[in-house]
């Protein structure tokens, strides 16, 4: 792997943009000059997304005829991209759908997948699940197909659970509802709402 | 004389009810659908999911419950996209499922009689949760944070309290 992107280089990474050991309600969690230096990446992703990413989106259309493409980005709540790819064949109001998720973070040329499944349909309440590496056997040319394509778009490398999940204990991402304590390295290098 | 303590009795009992009528009332919230006024920020073209809006809303804890000190402000912002996976979400929706999932949140934290510090941070984490859950909330991928955006119009709860707070 890339020396920038180890799991120490990462974790030293964060602390620029986050400040440590405060909430993020916390009036000094804005002012610091953590909390600056990331207001300042924000600002820039909410002129405009990077036309890479615009047409990141179409291809995906293209790619993907038969699937639902949603750029979810939310430039304003953290330092991510986000598209979520419907399973092909996909109409809206569908019972049962599984959709796989991609997030590229703007703090480092990382990338990670997850995806997301949803069934209404299931008795005697409706169930779902989210998962991590490995998919399950159906999804896994979907991931394939969406890894591949981030890769030779971007150049981005796609970070593996173990370092995704680390504990991050003494920063809080900027827009969760977390506590000191509770986040992960995929919380402040992407986002903590994976949904 | 038995007659009259019969009639003072009852006067009590009705005064109970009403108080704890009241009390009902506020300890649910009943945060009306009206205070959640959503603004547009990302326009929704096409046919397929995306767009989002938002509502910003200053909650006064300490007018919910007196567990609170009644300067205790939480401030929350909804955001819900104009489409999602089920279809379009009218603002009317989003209004009805925000206050909702508002009062059911309200009433957990409350009942949870938890410090004022972490009652806002709480009360986020409910609401998201009802509100935004994949499977079981109202409005798949909606999501409660605090205040975020700086250009969209904020509401007090209750109305009454004063002003929201300046951008």
């Amino acid at each position: 792997m890339n020396p920038e992107l180890t799991a120490e280089a990462l974790l030293q990474l964060v602390h620029r943009y986050y400040p440590v050991g405060l909430d993020n309600d916390d009036p000094r969690y804005k002012a610091s000059e953590e909390g600056q230096r990331l207001q300042a990446l924000i600002d820039a992703q909410m002129r405009e997304a990077p036309l890479a990413w615009t047409d990141f989106i179409q291809r995906l259309k293209v790619e993907f005829t038969d699937c639902h493409i949603w750029d979810a980005t939310m430039a304003w709540h953290e330092p991510c991209y986000n598209a979520r790819v419907s399973n092909p064949g996909f109409v809206t109001g569908d019972l049962v759908y599984h959709e796989v998720v991609c997030l590229l973070s703007t703090l480092a040329p990382v990338y990670a997948l997850y995806a997301s499944q949803i069934d209404k349909a299931s008795q005697p309440k409706p169930k779902g699940w989210l998962r991590f590496p490995p998919f399950p056997p159906e999804l896994q040319a979907q991931e394939a197909k969406l890894a591949g394509l981030i890769e030779a778009t971007f150049g981005y490398t796609r970070l593996p659970n173990d370092i995704l999940f680390i504990p991050v204990p003494d920063l809080v991402p900027r827009s969760a509802n977390y506590g000191l304590g509770e986040a992960r390295l995929i919380d402040l290098l992407f986002t903590e709402h994976r949904w | 004389m038995h007659v009259r303590s019969s009639f003072v009795a009852r006067k009590v009992l009705l005064w109970l009810a009403v108080l704890g009528a009241v009390q009902l009332a506020c300890v649910g919230g009943h945060i009306p659908p009206s205070t959640f006024q959503f603004t547009n920020v990302v326009p929704h073209t096409g046919k397929e999911e995306g767009g989002w809006k938002v509502a910003q809303v200053s909650i006064l804890l300490g007018r919910l419950s007196k567990v609170f000190p009644q300067a205790a402000v939480c401030d929350i912002e909804v955001g819900v996209p104009e489409r999602n996976l089920n279809g379009l979400i009218s603002d009317a929706f989003a209004q009805q499922s925000a206050a909702k999932a508002a009062d059911k949140a309200a009433r957990i934290v409350l009942r949870e009689r938890i410090p004022v510090a972490l009652a806002c941070m709480e009360f986020r984490k409910h609401m998201g949760r009802i509100l935004g859950d994949r499977v079981l909330g109202t409005i798949p991928g909606a999501r409660v944070s605090g205040f975020q955006r700086v250009d969209v119009p904020r509401t007090t709860f209750p109305e009454n309290a004063g002003s929201p707070p300046p951008p």
